[in-house]
């Protein structure tokens, strides 16, 4: 879970500064990062509980 | 704007959809279809061509336009936002069965003992860099590695030619059984149908309206490679040995021996279905960040590259825990899934369409 943080913390500092070099508003890519993070870290955590097979089989029946 | 040929839209549905088929899924086509698996991937592909049709009648409607902005005005946007997660979803859930599929296949034969998360994010990093280089690095690809994956598809059956056994050719014909045909001809038309992916780069496109000629000659190159590989597997290992196997394409060619230079093929071959996979993947990624982009009205789409390529990451590490989960999943509610999502442009197409028969009769009836 750590490494999944630094990675999205190494991604989002580098679009930082392609963002600010295009001369763009960080805010709605930093949004959608962070709920991209949030959900990354989630399914991680879960993931000996919680698989998307389920979720897909549960959705079936 | 219009970067992309209608050779290279061309050459990349072949790329993607027999990729797909013959390095990932034939083991499940045959498994579901046996002898009756060229039939089925006739079916398939007819299934397929018919929703890509649809897809591409709706989006030629409006060539200039990007689905995601006009889809609102045909439904509302309660509920276009909504089938657009559907999509989405749906994206991300064949990008995880492609690189779930992928590391198990590496991890069982190239990568023994390398932990899988490990092998999933090394193909993810290649995946994310394709496709935040843009659409045009994406089907430049495609069209590089079109003429290498076909001679080498083809080249399989050829040097493979000594190892069949011919008189079980008499089974495509006394092992005539439609329904199991149709089961397979089903799974087979979820992958043909990811073609409908076309109404999301129609604007990318020249000459967007001759688009359909150009899916129809990659959905019949797909058709002959992979009735030729179905039926050499077929013939070389017997559709019971066949469907028993994880990877039956990998034991075929494992029996191809050229000489001591290489003392298999697979390796060169393995290269070129990998890649093959990532341009795939790479473009399914672009259709998600694409989507976003467009719904939260984002300038630019690279940005979100990179996060939605970790998310699909994650979400294979969390696909499934065993092979059985797996398989029960792949023969359960993923390919109705799949197909749901392929079809959501229909709805579209049908609505788009009654309106469009209301506004011109009250039209005439004004003149």
């Amino acid at each position: 879970m750590i490494v999944l943080a630094v990675v999205f913390l190494i991604m989002m500092a580098a679009e930082m500064n392609f963002l600010k070099k295009k001369k763009q508003s960080i805010k709605p890519y930093f949004i959608i990062t962070a709920v991209l993070f949030i959900l990354c870290e989630v399914m991680f955590y879960f993931r000996d509980t919680f698989q998307i097979a389920m979720l897909v089989q549960m959705m079936q029946k | 704007m219009k970067v992309i040929t209608q050779s290279q839209l061309m050459k990349y549905f072949a790329v993607h959809v027999f990729a797909t088929i013959i390095a990932i899924f034939i083991g499940f086509v045959m498994n579901k279809g046996g002898f009756n698996a060229p039939l089925a991937v006739l079916l398939g592909a007819v299934l397929g061509l018919m929703i890509t049709f649809i897809a591409f009648r709706l989006a030629i409607r409006r060539p200039d336009e990007h689905f995601v902005d006009y889809g609102k005005a045909i439904l509302s946007k309660w509920v276009h936002y909504p089938l657009l997660l559907i999509i989405v979803i749906n994206n991300i859930v064949v990008i995880s069965i492609n690189l779930w599929e992928l590391q198990d296949f590496l991890t069982q034969f190239y990568l023994i003992r390398t932990p899988s998360w490990l092998v999933v994010s090394a193909c993810c990093v290649c995946i994310a860099y394709t496709a935040r280089f843009g659409i045009k690095s994406v089907f430049r690809t495609a069209e590089g590695v079109f003429f290498l994956a076909v001679f080498g598809m083809l080249l399989i059956p050829l040097l493979i030619g000594q190892n069949m056994q011919w008189f079980m050719i008499r089974g495509f014909v006394t092992q005539f059984d439609f329904s199991q045909a149709w089961d397979a001809g089903v799974f087979l038309c979820s992958i043909f149908g990811e073609m409908t992916l076309l109404i999301f780069i129609i604007p990318y496109v020249q000459h967007a309206q001759k688009s359909m000629k150009s899916i129809l000659f990659s959905t019949i190159t797909i058709v002959v490679i992979v009735i030729v590989h179905a039926s050499t597997l077929i013939l070389t290992l017997g559709p019971e040995m066949a469907k028993n196997l994880n990877f039956p394409e990998l034991e075929v060619i494992r029996l191809i021996k050229s000489g001591s230079f290489l003392e298999t093929f697979d390796p060169a071959l393995i290269a070129l279905w990998l890649l093959s996979i990532f341009v795939k993947l790479s473009f399914n990624i672009f259709i998600v960040a694409h989507v976003v982009s467009h719904v939260f009205k984002l300038k630019h789409y690279k940005p979100i590259v990179f996060p939605i390529t970790a998310l699909a990451c994650v979400s294979t590490i969390c696909l499934a825990y065993s092979h059985s989960q797996y398989n029960t999943l792949m023969n359960g509610g993923m390919v109705n899934l799949i197909l749901f999502a392929e079809s959501i442009p229909l709805i579209y197409f049908v609505v788009d369409s009654i309106k469009r028969y209301f506004t011109n009769k009250g039209m005439g009836e004004q003149l």
